[in-house]
């Protein structure tokens, strides 16, 4: 059917870019609620309107992304069921019962949204209410993505199901096979991530365009909130990465090791690329936002040697490991690893750095926290000094179990991660707390200078969107890929000619497709939001016609 | 409008870089599993095909190597074929091999892990029984060689896991122990018997390069076990063993060897097989 419509696109093509256009507003559309119910609870908190204000604004955008989530699930089935019919009845017959359930909990989506953004005014003074239909909204999207998330890890680990045949035996076990919370916690945690990247474009995107300097206020403080809500979850991001490559390891090593070690090991240096550029893209943006702050300059000083840090330790990470050679390749390096690059391209140098990159975009984030502030309480200096030391203990138990990860086997190897983690997330906490009692009733050494940001510092926002959509992209290739030619790993093989997996570069070039493709959709959905803002206030826009 | 192009140009921009990115590094597109054609079960044929597979559908090398490599995930080839008689006692190279295949944590070889493999004749690795018997032959090459005898010998050590009655959990066991036979009157036996006249073995002076009618027996303890050898001992036909010489003295069915039941009193049997435990080459690893 496609060959004669679009000679250049083939099923599984057809497939790809409709499934990535689905996945990517149906994280806008999951991730935007839970960014506006945080944000409105934090405007009830602190009585700031501010805060309501911008959680409605985003909250408008869904209206037209729903629709347009919904159209591209319609089109993704269609295709489905016309270009895999085979696979498409099985995984129906296996998972019916749920995509019942799917169908119900569509339409409890819907019409919560509906409820939440259309009640907003009428429910202004009665906000414990309207807040339940938020969260309502958030409880029918995360339990749609948490169905479909049983339906795609049951592609990669299947369970319940007879081997063999393919037939059910549990359904309970089909829905929790191994991967299946991994990849909740893993979504849920990057969709907000993304959510927050996309709502700082958009405030990049309105303070670009800004007339007014309230405006640019208005849009720089927007774009740090919505940095700062991404910035959040991307800390915690890379542990439940780890705890997926885990579980998709012990599920199948073999999986694991193709994933990780196998054709697809250049993939993960590209991912190094796009995380470092996040961390990179979102700490500059706060070194940036130091400068409109009363007393950052005391800690601009500091920020050579976290940039240092930084790139040393994403020199580290993108460094490749178990490459596929050639036998020519392999006897000119003289083993089967390059002698440095074995050394720096091993799980435990990698799970050191991020580790030192998460510690090192904390201390960024404390800096800006701290920028106008003078601690007033007598053992402020201890306190400091305290806080210090966490981070010096924290970093010497990352590489500690770094360096001893090199001498043991990989499945104790990789147990190690979980100690770093935990390290660095108790780090986390204590120095969190310890900020929090350090800094009440601090001495204010000024208001921070909300819009005197240089244009720049927006594209770092931008830079962040983008990123997030590219890897978003990418990690969708990897999920697939790492099944080989399977549809359902080790149960139902993909015998269509395109069962391959195809090269890097070419799966680059569909990701970025859909990217364009999403931030074309995603810009006219800003541009109708930014039409029904022009229809709402017809007197402001008598009073300024440049708008 | 301004905004959306500068928004524009800076994805095609930042999309561009991704792009030149991923096609500049190595590109490597994996194939399906295809089946591997297998012509004929000769020697030669069955290591290339195994060599295929170990590179293709098998996706071995994704844990093994062939060349030492201490962060490898699974023990590296290198030799192999011989050191595969060492690995567990009482088991022939051919039986370990092949239990390594289809059951790989009956035996770990130290310092790596269990539930690192799956049966390769499961999915997702999926090889057939002449597919696996490919494999081995191709691990027999490596460092060691490959003949039409070990290629016999692998299939009758595929036998008790081509059926579903061998399970992983239960591998076929013996039923009693052998009792020790005495190799010095056994080496005698071999001579007396008229094995020599056909079979060659160390220390029964034959010119270097004559061909035998029966098979070279002279490293058979490192690729039989006693099962085996007092299998055709006592019943030559169960497996025949094609050689050069055997082809040249005609084609035939059945075993040229006569069948030694009758001949031998069961302790001569015991001494001979004794003796063919001996017979193994000191190149081992």
């Amino acid at each position: 059917m496609f060959q004669s419509m679009f000679s250049f696109i083939d099923a599984r093509m057809a497939v790809w870019i409709i499934a990535q256009q689905h996945l990517y507003f149906a994280a806008f559309v999951l991730a935007v609620p839970m960014f506006a119910v945080i944000v409105e609870c934090v405007g009830v908190a602190t009585r700031n309107v501010k805060y309501d204000q911008m959680a409605k604004e985003f909250t408008k955008l869904l209206m037209l992304a729903f629709s347009t989530t919904a159209v591209f699930g319609a089109i993704l089935l269609f295709l489905l069921i016309g270009l895999y019919p085979t696979f498409t009845a099985y995984l129906t017959q296996t998972f019916s019962t749920t995509m019942y359930l799917y169908a119900f909990l569509f339409f409890g989506e819907g019409f919560s949204l509906y409820l939440y953004y259309y009640s907003w005014d009428w429910l202004i003074n009665r906000k414990a209410l309207h807040i339940s239909f938020g969260v309502a909204l958030n409880v029918f999207g995360t339990a749609l993505m948490f169905i479909a998330n049983a339906w795609v890890t049951f592609m990669m680990s299947p369970t319940g199901v007879d081997m063999e045949t393919g037939a059910l035996l549990n359904l309970r076990e089909a829905i929790e096979n191994p991967l299946w919370w991994p990849i909740n916690v893993h979504r849920l945690i990057a969709n907000l991530a993304f959510g927050g990247s996309i709502a700082a474009a958009y405030a990049a995107f309105k303070f670009l365009g800004a007339k007014t300097a309230e405006e640019r206020a208005h849009y720089d403080w927007m774009g740090y909130i919505g940095n700062f809500i991404a910035i959040c979850a991307l800390l915690v991001l890379p542990f439940a990465g780890y705890w997926l490559g885990m579980e998709i390891y012990s599920y199948s090593a073999q999986m694991g090791t193709t994933l990780m070690g196998g054709a697809l090991s250049w993939l993960w240096i590209i991912q190094a690329i796009l995380i470092g550029v996040l961390f990179i893209s979102a700490n500059y943006y706060l070194w940036i936002g130091l400068g409109r702050i009363p007393g950052g300059s005391r800690y601009t000083k500091y920020i050579i040697y976290m940039e240092v840090l930084l790139f040393a330790c994403l020199a580290i990470w993108m460094t490749p490991h178990t490459l596929v050679a050639t036998l020519i390749e392999a006897r000119k390096i003289g083993a089967a690893y390059h002698p440095l690059l074995g050394v720096f391209g091993v799980m435990s140098a990698k799970n050191t750095v991020v580790n030192m990159i998460i510690l090192t975009t904390f201390v960024s984030f404390l800096l800006y926290r701290r920028a106008n502030k003078q601690a007033t309480v007598r053992w402020a200096n201890v306190g400091t000094t305290v806080q210090g030391s966490i981070f010096a203990v924290t970093a010497a138990i990352a590489i500690y179990y770094g360096v001893k990860g090199y001498f043991v086997a990989a499945d104790v190897r990789i147990g190690y991660s979980v100690y770093q983690v935990l390290s660095v997330l108790t780090c986390i906490i204590l120095v969190v707390v310890i900020d929090i009692f350090l800094f009440v009733k601090a001495k204010t050494l000024g208001q921070i200078r909300w819009g005197e940001m240089p244009d720049r510092s927006q594209y770092a926002l931008f830079l962040l969107a983008i990123t997030f959509t590219l890897l978003m992209g990418l990690m969708g290739f990897a999920r697939s890929a790492a099944r080989m030619d399977w549809h359902v790993y080790g149960v139902m093989r993909d015998v269509t000619p395109h069962a391959f997996t195809p090269t890097l570069g070419y799966a680059t070039v569909l990701i970025f497709a859909g990217t364009v493709i999403f931030f074309s959709l995603i810009s006219f959905v800003f541009w109708v939001g930014a039409l029904a803002e022009r229809k709402a206030d017809p007197e402001k826009r008598k009073t300024d016609p440049e708008k | 409008m301004r905004n959306y192009i500068r928004l524009y140009l800076f994805v095609l921009l930042i999309g561009g870089i991704f792009v030149y990115i991923g096609n500049v590094i190595p590109q490597i597109s994996t194939s399906e599993s295809a089946v591997v054609e297998i012509a004929s079960k000769s020697p030669d044929q069955l290591t290339e095909a195994g060599k295929a597979i170990v590179e293709g559908k098998g996706r071995c090398l994704l844990c093994h190597s062939i060349q030492e490599n201490r962060t490898a995930r699974a023990p590296e080839w290198e030799g192999v074929g011989v050191r595969a008689s060492t690995r567990k006692p009482g088991m022939s190279a051919a039986e370990y091999l092949v239990e390594s295949l289809y059951n790989p944590d009956a035996f770990v070889v130290e310092g790596y892990s269990k539930n690192q493999m799956k049966p390769a004749n499961k999915n997702p690795i999926g090889l057939t029984d002449t597919e696996i018997l490919a494999v081995v032959s191709y691990l027999f090459g490596l460092g060691g060689e490959i003949n039409s005898q070990i290629v016999s010998a692998i299939e009758v050590a595929q036998k008790p896991w081509m059926s579903d009655e061998t399970t992983a959990a239960s591998a076929p066991a013996r039923q009693f122990t052998f009792p020790e036979g005495d190799p010095l009157a056994g080496k005698e036996l071999f001579d007396e018997a008229g094995c020599s006249a056909c079979h060659e073995a160390p220390g029964f002076g034959w010119e270097e390069d004559a061909e035998y009618i029966g098979p070279n027996l002279a490293n058979i303890a490192s690729i039989q076990n006693t099962d085996y050898l007092f299998e055709s001992i006592v019943d030559p036909n169960a497996v025949i063993v094609r050689t050069a010489g055997s082809e040249d003295a005609g084609p035939s069915d059945e075993s040229r060897m006569p069948e030694f039941r009758d001949l031998l009193t069961v302790g001569q049997v015991f001494d001979l097989v004794a003796f063919l435990e001996t017979l193994k080459e000191r190149n081992e690893k």
